[in-house]
């Protein structure tokens, strides 16, 4: 492996080093706890989209005789090779849309780096630390791959999740099979050419398998490194990957800019509603107008119009005015707005097939009129609600919940997940967040201290 | 922009493959890479000849169409060949030309690899996963994966993402008439 610096840049043995190096130190306390909150939630969004029969039948397409749980879920009981079982457990945790964002890059990091640790994390040689390290590395990795090649990346079209993904869903699968130094490297190498991820899969199934083959990619990237070692050498593909993923403006300072002290992963926000993030304050807003009219007794059938102001990347990421599935619904603002003014909470059924189609929530969709406005920030939004031609209700979100600047607490990430691993007839959410913050002192395999997952014929 | 990954998929689900010319270099990369592949387990025979044939099409035509106008350094032979092998794979299984149109989306969305590295070990390692990724990737919607139907042309496809000022229309160009996967033609340099 190539040890010269690039003028400019970092190569694959000195990221390689990097990683490694902060393997071995403890996580600090603020990286810890931002892990531990970031694996309990993707742990139960995985956990609650395995009722969905587009998981079902990824998993049993994938099932086999030998290998490990395909999935965290009870409702996929199939065992299959690792790197299928890497594919459907970063499928189901990015497939509601339900996980978690990076604001910054708009990176959702978990799910590929679930699915790797799901696939490789198992057996004597992994306790709760390596595990909950791996996961917090890979995570922290993406991220700052992600922060290198943004925005340019993204604008230019390409799933941002999926291509940076990748690399770091490798970083947790080559710690957690406990590969060395230039191992490592030759992992990373190996997955800068299995990047994937384009966004005109937004709106299908496409979206979320980018994560989980990501995964998958990465768990044979972490696989094929041992023998790739030696015809690897002096190849570094660091160089290449930046400046494939952002040509024009990739800063490769920024991969181990104040590696150690700062992590990006403290900046992972976990989504309070199932779809894109940049529609969340718009939620809020609906969610909050639903209360006033209540508070009024004034049926919801009364408005008239509704002006929703946003920002420009909400008709842009989230134009869809007429979606016609749930996976569609999660790209469509005026949906999620309608679903908050109609039910005054929006969760998993709100992004349904059946309440995409539901006629009261098609009405009103097509009452509401977006209008770009580039003075409001991403976690912004306001909605203006005329109702009977007589008065007009107006509410203005500063902070979008699940942002920086106002982020789900403990209890709320406990209830999102309440619901979503009843959905997937996963443990209680109290008994999985023991599990999760318990971890960094858990022994060997911990995968296999999971909490009693319920039946579904219970 | 037409229907560019729709009117391939019709194709490769229907077209009577050519008995002409001998297979041109990039057609003949993917038919000794799929050999090496889990395309091998897929049909029978005649199944998979027909697909090696229609695959080897559908990839000299995406590189046809790529042509030099590639950014960012990405592999236009690695993009010919995940399509391509998508292509030949859903031939093989006979998907109807709706699931082949989402079987090549889902490979388009996969294309990787860097064109610097073409003639390396690390280059060998990438084609071989191209063509891995465009095999499972028609499976994966034979088994039900829903993906989109344009992930060639659409505003944020592979043609748009790899090279935006090259035209996925040219793709066509004599689609049915002339085989750009024969040896010899122009398009096959």
């Amino acid at each position: 492996m190539s040890s010269t610096s690039t003028a400019v840049g970092v190569t694959t043995t000195e990221l390689a080093d990097a990683i490694l190096e902060l393997a071995e130190r403890d996580l600090p306390e603020g990286a810890r706890v931002a892990a531990e909150r970031t694996l309990f939630n993707i742990i139960a969004v995985a956990n609650g989209a395995a009722r969905t029969e587009g998981v079902q039948r990824l998993a049993r397409s994938v099932a086999s005789l030998v290998g490990v749980p395909v999935s965290p879920s009870p409702l996929t009981p199939a065992i299959a090779a690792e790197v299928d079982a890497a594919l459907i457990t970063g499928f189901a945790a990015h497939y509601d849309d339900y996980d978690d964002t990076h604001l910054a890059t708009v990176i959702h990091p978990a799910a590929a780096c679930l699915g790797a640790a799901w696939a490789v994390g198992r057996g004597s040689a992994v306790d709760g630390r390596t595990l909950l390290s791996a996961f917090a590395l890979g995570c922290e990795v993406q991220l700052r791959l992600g922060n290198v090649v943004s925005p340019e990346h993204y604008d230019r079209g390409w799933h941002i999740t999926g291509t940076c993904g990748v690399l770091g869903a490798t970083v947790t699968a080559a710690l957690l099979a406990g590969l060395g130094r230039d191992e490592l490297a030759a992992a990373l190498t190996l997955a800068t050419v299995q990047t994937l991820g384009h966004r005109e899969a937004f709106g299908t199934e496409l979206k979320p398998f980018h994560a989980g083959q990501a995964a998958a990619n990465a768990v044979t990237a972490a696989t094929d490194a041992p023998d790739a070692v030696s015809w690897l050498s002096d190849v570094d593909a660091l160089p290449h990957l930046l400046s494939a993923l952002a040509p024009d403006t990739a800063d490769p300072g920024r991969l181990l800019a104040s590696w150690g002290s700062t992590w990006e992963l403290e900046s992972n926000a976990m989504k309070p509603y199932p779809c894109g993030i940049v529609a969340h304050p718009g939620i809020d807003a609906g969610i909050a107008v639903h209360a006033m009219l209540a508070d009024r007794g004034i049926p919801v059938s009364s408005i008239l119009e509704v002006r929703y102001r946003c920002h420009p990347l909400v008709p842009e990421l989230m134009g869809r005015l007429s979606p016609g599935t749930g996976l569609e619904a999660r790209f469509s603002a005026v949906h999620g707005v309608a679903a908050g003014l109609i039910h005054g909470t929006v969760g998993l059924h709100e992004f349904s097939a059946s309440s995409a189609l539901d006629p009261e929530v098609v009405q009103l969709r097509s009452m509401i009129v977006m209008e770009s406005d580039v003075t409001l920030d991403r976690d912004q939004a306001e909605l203006v609600v005329t109702i009977d031609g007589r008065e007009t209700l107006v509410e203005r979100v500063e902070h979008a919940r699940g942002s920086l600047a106002r982020p789900m607490t403990d209890a709320e990430l406990v209830l999102k997940a309440e619901a979503l691993l009843a959905a997937g007839h996963g443990p209680a959410a109290s008994e999985l967040w023991s599990f999760v913050t318990n971890l960094y002192v858990t022994g060997e395999d911990p995968w296999s201290r999971l909490p009693t997952q319920r039946s579904p014929h219970e | 922009m037409s229907d560019v990954t729709v009117r391939l998929a019709t194709f490769t689900a229907v077209a009577v493959p050519s008995t002409g010319r001998s297979a041109g270099r990039t057609a003949a990369h993917l038919s000794t890479r799929l050999r090496f592949s889990a395309f091998e387990a897929i049909g029978s025979q005649e199944d998979r000849d027909a697909g090696a044939r229609i695959g080897g099409e559908i990839a000299a035509r995406i590189e046809h169409a790529l042509g030099d106008d590639v950014e960012g350094g990405w592999d236009p032979l690695g993009a010919a060949l995940t399509v391509g092998a998508a292509a030949a794979t859903a031939r093989a299984l006979g998907l109807s030309p709706q699931l082949t149109a989402q079987a090549l989306s889902t490979a388009a969305t996969q294309v990787s690899g860097f064109s610097a590295v073409t003639g390396t070990p690390l280059g060998d390692y990438q084609e071989r996963h191209a063509v891995r990724q465009g095999v499972a990737a028609a499976s994966l919607v034979a088994a039900g994966l829903e993906a989109p139907s344009n992930g060639l042309e659409g505003r944020r496809g592979m043609f748009a993402l790899l090279a935006p000022t090259a035209s996925a229309e040219c793709a066509l160009d004599g689609l049915g008439e002339t085989w750009l996967s024969e040896g010899g033609t122009d398009a096959d340099g």
